[in-house]
C-alpha cells in the first residue's frame, strides 16, 4: 500500500466534512459533518500504521475515544438547544439571543 | 517516488470512493434520519478501507464504537430534536439500505482474506503488540482519557436531563 495515494485518497472525505461544518445550520448536521471529517483523520491515523507500525493504531484507538466524547456532548447540547430556544437551527439561536438582549 | 497502484491499492481506492460518496449524500440529504443512514455506509466502507491496509483491529473498533455508539446517540438525537413524523421507506432508502448490506458482505470477505496475515497486505495488526503499547506505554494517557470520558458523559446526563 502507498502512503502517499492513500493520504490523497483521504482528502476529499475531510474537505466534505469541512465543507458540512461551514455550510450546515442545524447543530446534529455539523456534528454529523466533524464525524465525516474525523473519519478522514482516522483513515490517515491508519495509513501512518503501515509506516510505524502497531503506534499508528494505538493512536488511532485513542482519537476514536475522543471523537465518540465529542459527540456524546455535542449531541446532548442539541437536546438541551432544543428544549430550550424550539430549534437546533444555529442562526436562528443566535438571533433570539439577539432579540432577547 | 514510487506510484504503483496494486490490486490492494485499488480496493483500498473503491472503499475511499465509496465513503466519499456516502459522507457527500448525507451531508446532502434534508433528512437527518436520511443522513445517518447514508452515515452508517461511510462508517462501513471507511472500515473496509482500514482493512485493505491491514489495521483490521482499529477498523473493528472504528466499527463498533461509531456504528454502534455514536450513530445510535445521532438517532436518538434527530427523533428527541424533531416533530415526530412518519417516513414511510422510499425505494431510494432501500436502494442505500442494499448497498449498505453489499458493504458489510465485502467487508466480512476482506476479513476473511486478512486473517491470513502477511499474505493479502503487508501489513497486519499485533494484537499482543497494540495491547503492550496501549496499556504499558500509553497507559496513562488512556487513564487520563477515561477520567476525561466519565466526567464528559456526566457532563452530557447533566445538560440532557430535564429536572436541574
Amino acid at each position: 500500500m502507498n502512503a502517499i495515494i492513500a493520504l490523497i485518497a483521504v482528502l476529499p472525505l475531510l474537505l466534505i466534512g469541512i465543507y458540512g461544518i461551514l455550510a450546515r445550520r442545524h447543530l446534529i448536521r455539523i456534528i454529523i459533518s466533524i464525524e465525516i471529517a474525523m473519519s478522514a483523520v482516522i483513515l490517515s491515523i491508519g495509513t501512518l500504521a503501515t509506516v510505524k507500525g502497531s503506534l499508528g493504531e494505538v493512536l488511532g484507538v485513542l482519537v476514536i475515544i475522543i471523537i465518540a466524547l465529542e459527540a456524546a456532548l455535542g449531541l446532548a447540547l442539541a437536546i438541551e438547544m432544543d428544549r430550550t430556544y424550539g430549534s437546533v437551527d444555529i442562526l436562528e439561536i443566535r438571533k433570539l439571543k439577539e432579540e432577547e438582549k | 517516488m514510487d506510484l504503483i497502484i496494486d490490486s490492494n491499492t485499488l480496493l483500498y481506492l473503491v472503499a475511499i470512493g465509496w465513503a466519499t460518496l456516502f459522507s457527500f449524500l448525507a451531508i446532502r440529504t434534508r433528512d437527518i434520519l436520511y443522513s445517518a443512514v447514508f452515515l452508517v455506509g461511510m462508517y462501513v466502507a471507511s472500515a473496509w478501507a482500514l482493512i485493505q491496509i491491514g489495521a483490521w483491529f482499529l477498523a473493528l473498533i472504528y466499527l463498533f464504537v461509531n456504528a454502534g455508539g455514536v450513530l445510535v446517540l445521532i438517532i436518538f438525537a434527530a427523533m428527541l430534536t424533531r416533530p415526530t413524523i412518519d417516513i414511510p421507506p422510499t425505494k431510494e432508502l432501500s436502494r442505500v439500505a442494499f448497498i449498505n448490506a453489499l458493504l458489510i458482505v465485502a467487508l466480512i470477505a476482506s476479513m476473511i482474506l486478512i486473517s491470513k496475515s502477511e499474505i493479502y497486505t503487508s501489513f497486519s495488526s499485533n494484537l499482543s503488540l497494540i495491547i503492550k503499547l496501549l496499556f504499558n506505554d500509553y497507559g496513562i494517557t488512556l487513564f487520563i482519557l477515561s477520567l476525561a470520558a466519565l466526567a464528559i458523559y456526566l457532563g452530557a446526563i447533566y445538560i440532557a436531563s430535564e429536572e436541574k
